[in-house]
C-alpha cells in the first residue's frame, strides 16, 4: 500500500515538474532548447526500433528528420498545404524512404548496411543543397507556415512545449503498445537470431523493413514538427553530424528500453548547452564525458536504474565483448 | 509426410548434396546420421527453406515446398531445432517461448495450454521462465530450443544435434523427452552424430557421407550393421 502511494507521488510530482519545464526556464532560448529536445525525443523513440528492439544501425535518421522537414515546409511554402494535412504526408514520405533503406538490410548487416545508410543521408544532404528549384538550395526555406488549432495559433515558445509534449506522450505510448505486441518480439527476435526468428515462422522481410519505415515515420513526423515551429529549415541540419548525435542519444540513454532514448535525447540537448561556460574546450569535455559513459555504463543510463538488472547485464557483456557473438553464418 | 526427393545442392561451386532422397511417413522417427561435414545439416535447412535446391523436389503432406521459404512452412507444420540451439540470448525463457508460436497465435491469444505441456516435458524451463536465455546451461538452452519449435504446434520436427555439447546424462534426458513428444503424435527427423542414441529411438535411419544416402534400413538392423558398427558405434 505504501509503495502504491510513493509511486504515485512520484509520478505526480515527475508530471508537475514537466509541465512547470517552461514556466521555470530562464529565458526563450532554453524554452526553444527544451522545445528541441522534445522533437529529437521523438526521433530517438523511432531510432529505437531500429537499433534497439530489430538490431540494424542506421546513420540515416538526419535525413528522415530532414525529408519530413522539407516536406511539411515545402508543401506549406509552395503549395499552401495545411500544416494538419501536411504532418502525416511527412511521416509518410519518410517511412517511404525508409523502406528504400530497408530494403538492402535483408541482403546487408552490421558495418555494410551502415555505410548504406551514411551514403543515403548524404545524397539526401546533397539534393537538398542542390536541386535549387525543388528545395530552394542551400538558402534554405523560410516563412514555413505556423500551426493554428481551430482559431488558435501557436506562437509562444510555453505553448509550443505543450503542443509538442503532446506528441512525445503519443510516441511513447505508440513505443509501449508495439513492444508489447506480436510485432515488437518479432523485432526482437530478429535483433537476437534472425536464422532463429525465421525458423519461429517470423517474416524477416516484413519485419526489417517495417522496422526502418516505422523509424523513418517517427523522423518525419518531428520533422515536419520542427520545420512548423522553427519556420525556417536548412539543408546544413540535417547533416551526417546529426545522424550521430541521434545514435549517440539511444546509445547512451539506453538502446532497446523504452526510456532511454527519451532520457538520451533530453541530456544530449541540454549538457552541451550546460557546458558552453568552458567555452572553446565544451565539445571536447563533452566527448570526454560520451566516452566515459560508453566505457563505464555500456548499457545504458537508464539500465543502471532497471529493477530487474539482467537486460543491462546481457547487454555489457555482449557490448564488452564478455560473449561470443552468435553465428552468422550458419 | 515427407518426401525429400533427389535434392542437390550447391555452396558456390562445391557440391553438398548429391542426389538426396528421403522420406518421414507419419509418426515416425527418422534419423539421419554421419559424420561431420557429410551434408546432415545441409539436408535439414533444405527441407526447412532455410538452403536454396540447385535441383530436386521437396513435398511435405502432399505439398511441394521446394521454394517456400522457413517463415511459411512453420505455419504448414514443419519446426526446425537448428543446429547449436540458437535460442533468443537477450530474451526471457518465456518470451522465447512466445516467440515460438508466432505462425498460428492471433493477436494476445492464449498460450497456457501450450506452455503447460512444456512445462511439464521441461519442469526447468518453467522454474527459470523469467531468467535471459543466455543465463542456461547448455542443456537448458537445448530445452528450451526444442520447447520453442514445440510452441510452434509441428507435425513434423527437425532435430540437428540436441545431442551436441551436452554431457551423457542430459543427452539422455533430452532423448526421453524427443520419445515422449513423439508419443504425442510429433513425427521427427532427427540429425544426429551419436549414432547410438539416435538409432535407439528412431524406427528407422538413414546413413549419408560426402553428401550421398548411402544406407537405409530399420533402425535396429543398422545397429547390427557391421558397417555402421564399425563407422558411428565405436566397432
Amino acid at each position: 500500500m505504501n509503495k502504491k502511494v510513493l509511486r504515485y507521488l512520484v509520478f505526480i510530482l515527475l508530471a508537475a515538474v514537466i509541465l512547470s519545464i517552461p514556466g521555470v526556464m530562464p529565458n526563450n532560448y532554453y524554452r526553444g532548447l527544451a522545445n528541441l529536445s522534445l522533437i529529437y525525443v521523438i526521433v530517438a523513440l523511432g531510432l529505437n526500433f531500429i537499433y534497439g528492439y530489430t538490431g540494424y544501425i542506421s546513420f540515416a535518421q538526419a535525413a528522415f528528420f530532414g525529408i519530413g522537414a522539407y516536406t511539411t515546409a515545402l508543401l506549406g511554402v509552395d503549395h499552401h498545404i495545411s500544416f494538419w494535412l501536411a504532418l502525416p504526408l511527412s511521416g509518410i514520405m519518410a517511412s517511404l524512404f525508409g523502406v528504400l533503406i530497408g530494403i538492402p538490410s535483408l541482403k546487408l548487416t552490421g558495418h555494410y548496411l551502415a555505410m548504406a545508410t551514411i551514403g543515403f543521408g548524404i545524397i539526401v544532404q546533397m539534393l537538398m543543397q542542390n536541386w535549387t528549384s525543388f528545395t530552394h538550395g542551400a538558402t534554405g526555406v523560410g516563412n514555413i507556415p505556423g500551426i493554428s488549432l481551430g482559431g488558435f495559433t501557436i506562437s509562444s515558445a510555453s505553448q509550443y512545449y505543450y503542443f509538442l509534449l503532446f506528441f512525445v506522450v503519443l510516441s511513447i505510448l505508440v513505443t509501449w503498445s508495439i513492444e508489447h505486441s506480436n510485432l515488437g518480439r518479432s523485432f526482437k527476435a530478429v535483433r537476437e537470431d534472425e536464422i532463429a526468428a525465421a525458423t519461429s515462422g517470423i517474416n524477416l522481410t516484413f519485419t526489417k523493413v517495417f522496422s526502418f519505415a516505422l523509424s523513418a515515420f517517427f523522423a518525419g513526423i518531428a520533422g515536419g514538427l520542427y520545420a512548423s515551429m522553427s519556420a525556417y529549415i536548412s539543408p546544413d541540419t540535417f547533416s551526417f553530424d546529426q545522424s550521430i548525435v541521434f545514435f549517440t542519444m539511444v546509445l547512451i540513454g539506453g538502446a532497446g528500453t523504452m526510456l532511454g532514448p527519451v532520457i538520451g535525447a533530453i541530456l544530449l540537448t541540454f549538457v552541451p548547452e550546460l557546458l558552453r561556460f568552458m567555452k572553446e574546450y565544451y565539445m571536447a569535455l563533452f566527448g570526454i564525458g560520451i566516452v566515459l559513459i560508453m566505457i563505464f555504463i555500456p548499457q545504458g543510463i537508464v539500465n543502471v536504474f532497471a529493477k530487474d538488472g539482467q537486460f543491462a547485464e546481457w547487454i555489457t557483456a555482449k557490448r564488452t565483448a564478455r560473449v561470443e557473438s552468435p553465428q552468422k553464418d550458419l | 509426410m515427407l518426401k525429400v526427393s533427389n535434392i542437390e545442392v550447391y555452396y558456390g561451386k562445391i557440391r553438398a548434396l548429391n542426389s538426396v532422397s528421403l522420406s518421414v511417413k507419419q509418426g515416425e522417427i527418422v534419423t539421419l546420421i554421419g559424420a561431420n561435414g557429410a551434408g546432415k545439416t545441409t539436408v535439414l535447412r533444405s527441407i526447412s527453406g532455410l538452403q536454396r535446391l540447385e535441383k530436386g523436389k521437396i513435398e511435405f503432406l502432399g505439398k511441394d515446398v521446394s521454394i517456400v521459404p522457413a517463415e511459411n512452412l512453420v505455419g504448414m507444420g514443419l519446426a526446425h531445432v537448428p543446429e547449436g540451439r540458437r535460442v533468443f540470448p537477450g530474451l526471457t525463457v518465456y518470451e522465447n517461448l512466445e516467440i515460438g508460436a508466432t505462425s498460428w497465435r492471433k493477436g494476445k491469444a492464449c498460450l497456457s495450454g501450450d506452455l503447460e505441456n512444456i512445462y511439464e516435458l521441461f519442469p526447468r524451463l518453467k522454474e527459470r521462465s523469467k531468467q535471459l536465455a543466455w543465463s542456461l546451461s547448455g542443456g537448458e538452452q537445448q530445452m528450451l530450443a526444442i520447447g520453442r519449435a514445440l510452441m510452434a504446434r509441428p507435425k513434423l520436427l527437425l532435430l540437428d544435434e540436441p545431442s551436441l555439447g551436452l554431457s551423457p546424462v542430459l543427452v539422455e534426458q533430452v532423448f526421453e523427452v524427443l520419445h515422449k513428444i513423439n508419443g504425442q503424435g510429433v513425427t521427427m527427423l532427427l540429425v544426429e552424430q551419436n549414432a547410438f542414441m539416435a538409432l535407439d529411438i528412431a524406427h528407422r535411419g538413414y546413413v549419408i557421407e560426402n553428401g550421398r544416402i548411402v544406407l537405409t534400413d530399420t533402425a535396429s538392423a543398422l545397429s547390427n550393421d557391421s558397417k555402421v558398427k564399425e563407422a558411428y558405434l565405436g566397432g
